[in-house]
């Protein structure tokens, strides 16, 4: 079968499986935009090319199917370049395709060309120029391959403008869809290792069953490997309690007596010292990021560590492990439950935990999570309001954040009980992120309710995707926690910085958030007062035919805590609001 | 190509004593593998002190071969981090042996008219 370079795109898309593209055209990418009237795949027409990369995330965050994007060349590629960061560092799967001048045009500073392969290296687990049309099939086949498989990650494939033209002699290509096995042989370099090592698994076995203080570290990677239920049989098999990062929420449930929630930066005391505690740790999908081990030479100091992850780059990359796993989760911590299951059914038996249990449940006691609830005429609590919004929506219900004190809020009194709920920027921090993600995560889960907790600094930066999500009638939810600051930064400042505030006033109603979100095709609310917390969202919950955006006008000077200041070891958390007031570096 | 002292990298991850090494990496024989290469050196501010492309009996496979001036802990960091791209096939670390024969043979080579 002849076709175009344009045509063979847009069939491996469909071949791929993809339903949905987020992008917007242009010069380079247009030949692509044509063949794409006549196919079954949805295109969300964004109104920033960060908004098309966010919102692949968000789809592929909550599906587990890699995100597709597409845009055109020059500017179009590098507004592109956050969301590919942003998922090169949590590891989320996406296809993102550029249009590029023509190969003959390469090189020549033509019009909106620029080395997009170059920019994007990286910040892509790989990316390519395709340079004929006959590649195009091999090279999208590929492409996916490796945004799914081992490690996930964005790739993205450059293609120019001559192979897709139906007018060039250059864009013609018959036909071909490679098999699995071309596949394979096409990437003699590609060859991730999925199954455990069985002597490593066993040496993992045998140090769990000779532990007295074990905690499980779970990160993303078990989102990753869908490895939530095998996470739950070996923490219950084991009675050991699981820490779940803030990439992880969700993968072991909040309401499980063995979960401890969020370590690190703002984790709850209960998790972070239970790690800094802990004669092992066994980290699963987990990467030992600054901001989960505070002052590394100080982090757990006496842990043995089991470290499980799909990329062995990361086992030792900041902490020695004792056993070190390379594999799939899941794949490794069922190998690891079985080996559990039988030595447990063979008689062995781990050291007495209960004395670490009761210094645990001590802590739990000792240093819940914590607000001074606001007084009558005060702004409301950010704290408050995400309790109601938790309290006043499905359980299964999925939320994204932005970046900021509101996300640190929301991962903390959010109770996540299912896996793929939590959407959100982990590794990057990329203030926007919420509102693309949460309409991304909507168009792959439009069953599912979605809210998006913004800040108001955060939104500012990609709202105009609003506009987006009316006319292709995507019914997300956005409830901006409006603190008239970039919150996060003037906690910095206040705290560490004497209190001098320098450039971090945003203003609560410049911007006016009901009119803009009216004028973006969205219902707009703005509540001040918190007893119009709860009607607020209901109203919001039960609108299905257009965005909605609450303004929650909230206290500026809520500051997030427990807190381990940036550099400091985590057995200096702060917990008491009180001991943080004043506190300097 | 000066083998004289040179400074610690700047990534100040490092207390170890720098030391030079040789990589032979294999690679795939295709555009920008040795940008993505460099690419992951340069990141972590390693300098590489010489560097040689050369094909093999196979044509589909190159020989990037770099002395690198790096302590053992970052070395084996990024030779994971090589190993990971996809066009990178195999990497070895060549004996100090083997690294007088490369200087050897890389001079003969510039001092030649090839
Ligand atoms: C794109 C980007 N620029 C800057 C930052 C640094 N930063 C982190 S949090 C923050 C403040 C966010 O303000 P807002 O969205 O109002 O959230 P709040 O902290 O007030 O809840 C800033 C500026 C960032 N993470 N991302
Ligand atoms: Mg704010």
């Amino acid at each position: 079968m002849q076709l175009t370079g344009a045509q063979a795109l847009i069939k491996s898309l469909e071949m791929e499986g993809v339903d949905t593209i987020f992008g917007l055209p242009g010069g380079c990418i247009l030949p692509v935009y044509d063949p794409l009237l006549d196919s079954p795949i949805r295109h969300i027409l964004v109104r920033h090319e960060q908004g098309a990369g966010h919102m692949a995330e968000g789809y592929a965050h909550v599906t587990g199917r890699p995100g597709v994007a597409m845009v055109t060349s020059g500017p179009a590629a590098t507004n592109i370049v956050t969301p590919l960061c942003d998922a090169f560092m949590d590891s989320i799967p996406m296809v993102v395709i550029t249009g590029q001048v023509p190969t003959g045009a390469i090189g020549t500073d033509a019009f909106q060309e620029c080395d997009t392969i170059g920019i994007t290296r990286s910040v892509t687990k790989h990316n390519e120029l395709v340079t004929s049309a006959q590649d195009i099939p091999r090279a999208v086949r590929e492409a996916f391959h490796i945004a799914t498989t081992g490690r996930p990650g964005p790739v993205l494939l450059d293609i120019p403008k001559d192979i897709v033209d139906a007018n060039n002699p250059l864009s013609a290509m018959r036909w071909e869809w490679p098999d699995d096995d071309s596949v394979r042989d096409g990437l003699p370099g590609y060859r991730p290792v999925t199954k455990g090592d069985p002597r490593r698994i066993r040496e993992a076995a045998e140090l769990i069953l000779s532990s007295s203080r074990p905690v499980i570290y779970a990160g993303g990677g078990i989102l990753k490997a869908r490895a939530a239920s095998a996470l739950r049989e070996l923490a219950e098999l084991c009675d050991i309690h699981v820490v779940t990062t803030l990439m992880a929420r969700g993968a072991f449930p909040d309401s499980h007596p063995l979960c401890l929630g969020m370590p690190g930066m703002h984790g709850n005391y209960s998790a972070v010292t239970s790690m800094q505690r802990s004669d092992l740790l066994i980290a699963l999908g987990s990467r030992f990021d600054d901001r989960v081990t505070g002052k590394v030479p100080t982090f757990a100091p006496e842990a043995k560590i089991i470290h499980v992850d799909i990329d062995p780059a990361e086992l030792g990359k900041v902490r020695r492990p004792d056993v070190p796993i390379t594999g799939d989760c899941r794949l490794v911590i069922e190998e690891l439950v079985a080996v559990l299951r039988e030595r447990l059914d063979g008689g062995a038996e781990a050291p007495d935990r209960a004395a670490w249990k009761q210094t645990i449940s001590g802590w739990r006691e000792k240093h819940p999570l914590s607000y001074r609830p606001s007084d009558p005429g005060e702004a409301l609590k950010p704290q408050f309001v995400l309790e109601q919004l938790r309290d006043n929506t499905p359980d299964d219900c999925i939320v994204a954040s932005g970046v900021g004190q509101h996300q640190m809020w929301t991962s903390q009194y959010w109770k996540f009980d299912h896996p793929y709920t939590w959407v959100n920027s982990g590794g990057l921090g990329t203030m926007g992120f919420a509102v693309p993600a949460a309409i991304g995560a909507k168009v792959g889960r439009p069953d599912a309710m979605v809210w998006a907790v913004d800040g108001d600094g955060c939104f500012q930066m990609t709202a105009q995707e609003l506009v987006t999500a009316a006319a292709e009638r995507i019914p997300v939810k956005i409830a901006i926690l409006n603190n008239a600051y970039l919150g996060m930064v003037r906690q910095w400042q206040e705290m560490f910085y004497e209190e001098r505030y320098s450039e971090v006033y945003l203003s609560p109603d410049l911007p006016d958030y009901k009119l803009w979100a009216e004028a973006m095709g969205c219902v707009g609310m703005r509540v001040e007062a918190p007893e119009e917390v709860e009607s607020a969202i209901q109203k919001a919950n039960e609108i299905d035919d257009r965005p909605v955006v609450i303004d929650f006008r909230t206290d500026a000077s809520e500051k997030v805590f427990p807190m381990v200041p940036a550099g400091k070891s985590n057995d200096e958390i702060i917990t008491d609001p009180a001991l943080g007031e004043g506190y300097v570096q | 190509m000066s083998t004289a002292e040179h400074a610690p990298p700047p990534d100040g991850a490092t207390h170890a004593p720098a030391r030079h090494h040789l990589l032979a990496v294999l690679v795939e024989n295709k555009a920008g593998v040795l940008a993505r290469v460099a690419g992951l050196f340069a990141r972590r501010g390693f300098n590489i002190l010489s560097l040689a492309v050369a094909p093999t009996a196979d044509e589909r496979i190159s020989q990037i071969t770099l002395e690198v001036d790096v302590a053992s802990a970052p070395l084996d960091q990024v030779m994971k981090q090589l190993d990971k791209l996809v066009n990178v096939l195999e990497i070895h670390e060549l004996a100090p042996g083997e690294f007088d024969g490369f200087q050897d043979r890389l001079r003969a080579f510039l001092e030649s008219d090839a």
